[in-house]
């Protein structure tokens, strides 16, 4: 779920950066903000007007009395004016609400604070003091966002109070620019209008006809929300693909977004003598992508120098190689240019990671994307490579981008997905179990994680010594199952991620069984059971993506002769439109073997099925115990 | 008899004991073709909670309640003097899960060496669950067998709760028993019974 305040964020893009990150709140306090408050009486009078005018009824919460968002499209610059007042009726308003931010790009926009005060309920003004200020960095990893935030805790809220904030962000490029927003807040909203003005070239604009009613003139459109109800939340949604919205940017086609940027990493990369050693290294391989691969993510680490002009443009391949650091742009270019002398049919991409329908980037423009990452056409097909994820297991496209809206970079191209596997998180697991005449059972696990499950163990892994890993296991293994006494682990595969993440333990549960007295045995097959669990829809009003899941466990029981086997628990055969499950029980000389699958194809599950898909889910979760009898011998 | 306690509530089976003995003895002074209705009409539909379900089987005929039961079942039907179907709404009773550990324990309790299997599937293009156990008694002579099929389509549980009395023809007995399954269908909502 959004922040509240969230889609008043002018970059588009900017709402699905994550993580915030405090950058010395104190010492950045005003850092490249201009402050200009001056249009605070206007706006006040404005807001006040309006909220004499509306029958709020008795709203409890938070309501934004107008939100305007002007583009003033020149000939040597672009800059948006975002104007807007809020109503807070009662206290928990006040708590819940009380702050704003404003969101900017400090590389390639100047953003000018025109307003912040407050109308507090006694009729006093107070005015937002600029050395209160917090500016945290708004950047997510991997990312190549240079987002940054200032926080504004406005004085004098009380209960039946109104603020008001005004600002402008503007930019030199007027070749590149991109601005929007939603229709509609995440709270009540009576008046939302965007506009925008131009000089010379008219902008491509868009605004979805569902949501807004426009007038246009020969050099400005303004278009009105009729959207006054919050958006709706839910637990799982890219809310840029599913609120509707208004986006303006430069006149441009895909073909030129593409070119522009290919032109970039041509410059990037047309300096090719830093790779001499590596691709040495690289075609005395075995599997040399996978090597080139681990190079450029694991030996070239991660940081992001989107600088100046470096917002979209890598840094040169040479410049890479010798900081050994770079951000996505800067590591994709050097595997491109890389791939590219492997004689590989490789090409960069533009991926926005929050977004999984290509139809929600109305206009053209490089501004829908915050990601680089390198695809490339392989005997078995497609095939992406993100080198910002240091550990992705070999021979698939990495999780966190597959299914994700992109940009190929080449001509031609238009935004489409990144292709996502049938089957994206996979185990096995394989246990043998003895049960031992003190009522114990030992156990041999081995678990196998091929593709993203493997990402994930690595990169836990690889940071902890030989006893914390041990330590790391033996918890995991008794948060999915239970305490294993005298557990032993061992674990291969960590730093070569062109095998799967193998672990493997040994240990005893105690307690489990009463030999000499009927056997009546149940195994909840626990590393199966949590991830189906899982896999249950929460959402409400939007439909889900799911990535494909595929396990199988083997479960093999030796009685060790201190029972005779009497009888078997279910085998199931599950087959359902979602996926299927099933559970194969064999009889073998004083053993039982119980063999499960449970698959689930990448799929997108649409609101009304999400009952159908939650009982299916169920019913598979419901079978995942093992059971079996037998008589004491 | 096969079974002291027939009865869809069996979380609490104790409490049934003796009712269930009762009825025991109530069925065992009787004749049990005097309780036998008619044919089953396929298009009939027996009520149970949020809908109902139908049936067939040419060579079953409707029982009234009670005459296998303890009374607590929705449906009755006998074929011959040795085969009986008995249906119990399991409906926020006991779990498809329940039911299956139950009526395999309670056939190998009464059965010495019992053999008993379990399969579950889901009814082709649905998410309509069947739950079965299958139990036969080993001892030498005629073979009891039980079928024990619950379905649930996650409005509506019903169990049929099946039982072909020593029968030296086990095969058949189990198919006969099965057939009247394959044949019962769960509906939305109630037509006239």
């Amino acid at each position: 779920m959004p922040p509240k305040r969230r889609p008043e964020v002018n970059a588009l893009r900017a709402i699905l950066t994550m993580s915030a990150l405090l950058v010395g709140a104190n010492a950045s306090a005003g850092k490249d903000i201009n402050w200009q408050l001056d249009a605070d009486a206007r706006l006040l009078a404005d807001a006040r007007e309006r909220l004499e005018a509306a029958d709020l009824g008795e709203a409890s919460g938070v309501v934004q009395l107008f939100l305007r968002r002007h583009i003033d499209v020149r000939d040597d610059a672009v800059s948006e004016t975002v104007e807007m007042a809020y109503f807070y009726p009662g206290d928990e308003s006040v708590q819940n609400d009380g702050s704003d931010e404003i969101h900017w790009d400090t590389h390639d926009q100047d953003l000018t604070v025109l307003a912040a005060s407050v109308l507090s309920s006694d009729g006093q003004t107070h005015a937002f003091d600029r050395r209160t200020a917090q500016v945290l960095s708004d950047d997510s990893d991997n990312v190549f966002t240079s987002e940054q935030k200032v926080i504004l805790q406005l004085p004098g809220l009380d209960a039946g109070s109104i603020s008001v904030l005004a600002y402008r962000r503007s930019v030199a490029d007027r070749d590149h620019f991109l601005f929007g927003g939603y229709a509609m807040a995440s709270l009540p909203s009576l008046y939302r209008e965007f506009s925008v003005a131009w000089q010379g070239q008219r902008p491509a604009w868009h605004a979805d006809e569902t949501a807004f009613d426009c007038e246009q003139t020969e050099r400005s459109v303004s278009c009105v929300s009729r959207m006054t109800e919050p958006g709706e939340t839910d637990e799982r949604v890219d809310y840029y693909d599913v609120l509707p919205k208004f986006t303006v940017a430069a006149d441009k086609s895909w073909d030129e977004v593409i070119e522009d940027l290919t032109a970039e990493i041509a410059n990037a990369t047309a300096d090719r003598a830093a790779l001499a050693l590596l691709l040495d290294d690289v075609r005395d391989s075995e599997l040399p992508i996978e090597t080139l691969l681990a190079f450029v993510a694991r030996k070239v680490r991660y940081a992001s120098f989107s600088e100046a002009e470096h917002a979209y443009r890598p840094h040169a391949i040479g410049q890479t190689m010798k900081n050994r650091y770079g951000d996505c742009k800067d590591k994709s270019v050097l595997m491109l240019a890389a791939l590219d002398e492997l004689g590989v049919d490789a090409y960069a991409t533009l991926v926005a990671t929050f977004s999984q329908d290509p139809e929600s980037l109305a206009v053209p423009s490089r501004g829908h994307f915050d990601h680089m990452v390198v695809c490339a056409q392989l005997a078995d097909g497609e095939r992406c490579f993100d080198p910002t994820v240091a550990h992705a297991g070999a021979g698939t496209t990495p999780s966190g981008i597959q299914g994700r809206t992109r940009l190929n970079l080449v001509p031609g191209s238009t935004p489409d997905r990144v292709p996502t596997d049938e089957y994206v998180w996979e185990f096995e697991v394989e246990s043998d179990l003895v049960f031992q005449a003190n009522g114990s059972q030992t156990e041999r696990l081995v678990r196998r994680y091929p593709g993203p499950y493997g990402t994930l163990y690595r990169r836990a892994l690889a940071r902890r010594e030989a006893n914390e890993r041990s330590e790391w296991l033996a918890e995991r293994h008794e948060e999915a199952v239970a305490e294993l006494e005298e557990a032993t682990f061992s674990v291969t595969g960590v730093d070569d991620a062109r095998e799967p993440l193998t672990v493997t333990s040994n240990g005893r549960y105690d307690g489990v069984a009463a030999p000499g007295e009927a056997l009546s045995y149940s195994d909840g097959s626990f590393w199966i059971r949590n991830e189906i669990i899982e896999l249950e829809i929460l959402n409400k009003h939007y439909d889900v993506h799911i990535k494909g899941r595929r396990y199988r466990s083997v479960y093999r029981f030796d009685l060790n002769k201190l029972w005779r086997l009497r009888d078997i628990g279910a085998n199931v055969e599950f087959d359902s439109r979602f996926g299927r499950f099933r559970r194969q029980y064999t009889k073998r000389r004083g053993q039982v073997h119980v063999e499960t699958v449970f698959e689930v194809p990448s799929q997108t599950v649409a609101v009304a099925d999400f009952d159908a898909f939650n009982r299916f889910v169920e019913l598979a979760s419901d079978q995942t115990g093992i059971l079996f009898w037998g008589e004491a011998r | 008899m096969l079974h002291s306690y027939k009865t869809a509530q069996l979380s609490g089976f104790l409490l049934f004991l003796a009712a269930a003995a009762s009825a025991a003895a109530v069925l065992s002074s009787r004749d049990v073709r005097e309780l036998v209705g008619g044919p089953v009409d396929p298009e009939r539909v027996w009520t149970v909670q949020s809908g109902g379900f139908s049936a067939r089987g040419d060579v079953w005929t409707t029982a009234r309640i009670g005459t296998f039961s303890d009374g607590s079942a929705v449906a009755e039907f006998a074929w011959k003097e040795t085969a009986s179907v008995i249906v119990f709404d399991q409906k926020a009773v006991n779990s498809t899960q329940d039911i299956a550990r139950f009526r395999r324990r309670d056939f190998v309790d009464e059965f010495d060496g019992a053999v008993c299997t379990q399969r579950r599937w889901l009814r082709a293009d649905s998410l309509e669950h069947r739950s079965e156990v299958v139990c036969f008694s080993v001892a030498d002579g005629p073979a009891d067998v039980m079928v024990s099929l619950s379905i649930d389509d996650g409005s509506r549980h019903i169990e049929l709760y099946a039982e072909h009395r020593a029968t030296d023809e086990r095969d058949d007995a189990l198919t006969l028993l099965r057939n009247f399954g394959k044949d019962v269908q769960l509906h939305a909502t109630e037509k006239t019974s």
